[in-house]
């Protein structure tokens, strides 16, 4: 696994309480957990309970994490095994991404607001062996090797899929453009 | 120097790539920077889309508020009375609910390693896909390098048609790295896991709607096998537990 968190600093190093570990790793990751358990899910109720879930195990495991420079790739590793977990068991409805909105607080062009929603849609759309590693280089900030790692794939397919995840989201929009 | 259809690869698979061998790459033509410029905004664009979701108010909080049951195991039980839940039953619907499918899972499996065993095949079902034949010393070297085993140079072993292995987390909360492989059963792929932990304390057969299979407690480690249901799975089990060196 990574030797270190995506910045050049680990959140955290191993001193400090279980409890004071734990809530470092909250307030630096939850936000970007939640969007990788969204991304992944299509749905706020699932990514919500995905992210409960994950650091309710990172809570209980939190002290067997050998490497706590690799803390992040660790949370995200939990969030992809639940999530395989829950669909395993049971297919959550994600209906609440049909319409490809997500809520947004900016105060945008309405030509802006679209290109956002084709940019989600066409995410959404993806073929989830080119949607995962792209979810993880650009919301986890992964490296290669590291997303390799994480999906047991090997460093080369990593980046083939790479390759094709961009090269489609390309070819979508402008496709959608000529439409 | 690198060819243009190299350069388009690694341009897409990472615009921000700093090795000075693509920048040097990227500097030799207008139309090599002008696609890097152009898949950097898409890349822009593609995490202001992401960026786009927000975690829901006070999920932080729920996140940071341990029940005191989990803080202290001793009094677990006692979790469900606990002030916890009072002072926060705006989220105790969530949370509920994720003990719940908690629970859910744990009702349904015999054992927790059954879940993971399972959970972690079907996020990785694209092994069972790959025919790709590889030696014995390719496995025994990852063997030896993630775990500190390796299989006997056996006529059993030689004449087993291996096609995947690699690293293996299916135990990632206890932090073990183990070996995944896939192999060619009678039947279809079989997947066999090799861990230097004994998460199980004895055999255990395990199966879901799909697949059938056993995780065998060694003396030193574990061994799991898992393939389709009508494949043999104690013949392969008996075959390796006999053929690995702990």
């Amino acid at each position: 696994m990574a030797s270190k968190d995506n910045d050049n600093k680990p959140v955290i190093d191993g001193t400090g309480t279980k409890k004071e570990r734990y809530e470092k790793l909250v307030n630096a990751f939850y936000n970007d957990i939640f969007r990788y358990a969204y991304w992944l899910s299509k749905s706020r109720q699932v990514a919500e309970d995905l992210t409960q879930e994950t650091f309710l195990r990172a809570w209980r495991a939190l002290d067997s994490l050998q490497n706590p420079g690799a803390a992040k790739a660790w949370l995200f590793t939990i969030l992809r095994r639940e999530n395989a977990r829950l669909y395993e068991k049971k297919r959550p409805v994600t209906d609440d991404i049909d319409d490809y909105s997500v809520p947004d607080t900016d105060k945008r062009e309405p030509d802006q607001i679209l290109e956002r929603e084709m940019l989600q849609k066409a995410i959404t759309e993806l073929e989830s062996e080119y949607r995962d590693p792209l979810l993880l280089q650009v919301i986890g900030g992964f490296s290669g090797e590291e997303i390799a790692q994480m999906l047991d794939l090997n460093n080369n397919t990593v980046m083939t899929r790479l390759f094709r995840a961009r090269n489609k989201l390309k070819n979508k929009l402008e496709s959608d453009d000529e439409d | 120097m690198m060819k243009d259809q190299q350069f388009n690869e690694r341009a897409h698979a990472n615009p921000h790539d700093d090795s000075t061998e693509f920048l040097e790459a990227a500097a030799s033509s207008p139309e090599r920077q002008h696609l890097v410029v152009e898949l950097k905004q898409l890349d822009s664009d593609l995490r202001a889309s992401l960026e786009a979701v927000s975690a829901p108010e006070g999920l932080k909080q729920t996140l940071l508020d341990i029940p005191e049951g989990m803080l202290h195991p001793d009094t677990e039980v006692a979790a469900a009375n606990d002030s916890f839940w009072r002072r926060n039953a705006q989220y105790a619907a969530g949370l509920v609910l994720a003990i719940g499918v908690l629970a859910i899972f744990m009702q349904s499996e015999a054992n927790p390693m059954e879940g993971m065993v399972f959970s972690h095949i079907y996020s990785e079902l694209e092994f069972l896909n790959d025919d790709t034949p590889l030696a014995l010393a390719e496995v025994n070297t990852v063997m030896n390098s993630r775990i500190g085993s390796e299989f006997m140079q056996s006529p059993d072993m030689e004449n087993l048609n291996i096609n995947v292995t690699e690293d293996c987390w299916v135990d990632i909360e206890n932090g073990v790295q183990g070996v995944h492989m896939v192999v060619q059963g009678d039947v279809g792929p079989v997947t066999i896991m090799v861990l230097p932990n004994t998460p199980v304390e004895q055999d255990i057969e395990i199966s879901d709607s799909r697949f059938d299979g056993m995780i065998s407690a060694m003396p030193g480690g574990t061994l799991v096998v898992v393939g389709e249901k009508e494949e043999s799975i104690e013949r392969f089990s008996t075959m390796l537990a006999a053929n690995i060196s702990w």
